[in-house]
């Protein structure tokens, strides 16, 4: 067993929140280990491009300015393409396994984990070429190639503008940008929805932008429409875009495009497998799949020791991912005994401009709501499961067998108990239980509890379990 | 787009180029092979997904290394990339 480096404080996840708790725990006098998937800091937000990586190319190079100083701070270890995939209370902290095979000890941890896509099933959504629309934006960013040369960009939410627009700014046809909610006058009249989008004018302004780059190139923008299907022989070749009728209980008129590559997703789902794994009390999400983490004014969780920032607390964005990391870095340092072991309250203007963007964020959300007809849309040969390849049919026999809830499901179909182990299928899954059974989705679960959070090699495993 | 230094690598045998900065994945996407992996039981193609290290779906074998994902592994000269054998038959 390699013996475990010690640190005050581990952040797992280097994005914005991340970044900014392990700034913020450095400068108060911690040691911190900063652990994240990919080799290069930024999370998704911040994605730098890997062009010089052979090169020893610089971790925080690319990362705007306030950034950078992680990259040669002595306090800081950067534990970078690695992930955690066991967490653990032990004496005097906690213990994290990563799949480098390090362990690491630590007082106290902030979880800054992030979201995964959340995404619905179509039939040809598992076709090459039918993609999230964050992989494009992947492939863009941090490699600075296409995904593909005619896209449609489709589901909801803000993240299909900036998707869009980098898109045809590097040169791909954007087929269509397909909004499935409807954005009608009622919608502005609910409660706090005008005030949110209000009090962000910067971001307003940054959403009009993306508008600007699209009709500039006079890409067709749909509201209420979405992507119902996708075929081709051995890759996509055409996409059906449907009107959708209310609540997406089918659709009135449809049109099949061509088009190489579709990029379809609603929103984001906060990654809990590590929050869960150490007990951290969390809350169900209005409306939505997944639950996120609970955290006080300091973003301490409901597990002594333990902060959460950024998405894990409800999909806010990054400018209050960040907000949140500064908070729980400079809690986090308290907790191992830094400042006297008193944080004090937030600052004024942290937490104005906190409330700020989660008040945006918080709008955002209530324009855009998955209709619950969507698998209306769903053939009984569809995978809903890409892993296990389990059709819809599977799934309705299931909870006409009986089933009530995903767990119930994951054992009559082998839905989420693949490699994924349903971070894919998961969200998607509990929509369409909850819809079939009659139940909420807080009832029907959800299938983040794994004490493995990432599959890893047996010998890893092995090579980790020491005495206790 | 700023152009890294070419990177040969192979894939299934074809001799491919690449260049620092691509991962595997995105190398792959950029010499027009959009799958690269048929699933265990309908066998059916697969390539890229999510993008960012979370479906599984983009696996390959890399020399020794197998299940490799795609999406995050840095493209290395030299590299022989194969279907992933531990989820699938081996070949498109």
């Amino acid at each position: 067993m390699t013996p475990p480096l010690s640190v005050d404080v581990a952040v797992i996840g280097g994005g914005p929140a991340g970044m900014a708790a392990a700034s913020a725990a450095t400068g108060l006098g911690c040691r911190v280990g900063l652990v994240d998937s990919y080799p290069l800091l930024g999370g998704q937000v911040h994605r730098q491009a890997w062009r010089r990586l052979g090169a020893g190319q610089d971790p925080v190079a690319g990362l705007p300015r306030r950034f950078r100083g992680l990259g040669a701070d002595p306090g800081v270890r950067l534990h970078l393409g690695s992930s955690v995939w066991h967490a653990r209370q032990v004496t005097g902290g906690f213990e994290l396994l990563l799949t480098t095979g390090e362990s690491v000890h630590a007082g106290a941890v902030v979880l800054a984990t992030g979201a995964v896509e959340l995404v619905l099933p179509f039939p040809g959504w598992d076709l090459p070429g039918a993609m999230t629309p964050g992989a494009a934006q992947a492939l863009l960013k941090g490699q600075g190639r296409l995904a593909g040369r005619r896209v449609v960009v489709a589901g909801s939410g803000p993240f299909l503008l900036p998707v869009a627009a980098g898109l045809v700014r590097a040169g791909a046809t954007v087929v269509a940008v397909a909004e499935a909610s409807r954005l009608r006058p009622g919608v502005l009249g609910r409660p706090g929805v005008w005030r949110g989008l209000s009090s962000s004018p910067a971001k307003l302004a940054e959403g009009a932008g993306y508008l600007s780059a699209l009709l500039r190139r006079r890409v067709p923008l749909l509201a209420g429409w979405a992507v119902t299907a996708c075929r081709g022989r051995s890759q996509v070749e055409e996409v059906r875009l449907s009107r959708l009728a209310p609540d997406w209980a089918g659709w009135d008129r449809e049109r099949w495009v061509r088009a190489d590559t579709c990029c379809v997703g609603y929103g984001f789902v906060p990654s809990m497998e590590l929050a869960r794994a150490l007990g951290c009390g969390e809350r169900p999400r209005r409306g939505l799949p997944g639950s996120a983490v609970v955290v006080g004014p300091d973003q301490s969780t409901s597990t002594g020791g333990v902060f959460a920032a950024g998405e894990v607390c409800g999909i806010s964005g990054a400018a209050a991912a960040e907000l949140e990391g500064l908070l729980a870095g400079r809690a986090a340092a308290c907790w191992v005994g830094k400042r006297g072991g008193r944080p004090g309250p937030p600052t004024a203007s942290v937490r104005r401009r906190l409330a700020r963007q989660r008040s945006f964020a918080v709008a955002l959300e209530q324009l855009g709501r998955i209709g619950a007809g969507w698998t209306a849309w769903l053939e009984d040969e569809t995978p809903v499961c890409r892993c296990e390849e389990t059709t819809w049919a599977k799934v309705r026999q299931a909870v006409g067998a009986g089933a009530r809830d995903l767990r119930g499901v994951r054992g009559l179909t082998r839905a989420g108990m693949g490699y994924c182990q349903g971070r894919v299928c998961g969200p998607a899954l509990a929509l369409a239980v909850a819809g079939l059974a009659g139940r909420g989705l807080a009832e029907v679960g959800d299938l983040a509890t794994r004490s493995i959070a990432w599959p890893v090699p047996l010998g890893t495993i092995a090579h980790s379990a020491g005495p206790g | 787009m700023a152009e890294g230094q070419a990177l040969r690598f192979t894939f299934s045998d074809r001799v491919l180029v690449g260049r620092a900065g691509d991962t595997v994945a995105s190398a792959l996407i950029a010499n027009g092979i959009r799958s690269w992996r048929r699933t265990r039981r309908g066998g059916r193609p697969r390539g890229i997904y999510c993008g960012i290290g979370t479906c599984f779906d983009c696996l390959v074998d890399i020399g020794e290394e197998v299940a490799v994902r795609a999406c995050l592994r840095p493209l290395q000269e030299g590299d022989r990339v194969a279907p992933s054998g531990s989820v699938g038959p081996a070949g498109p």
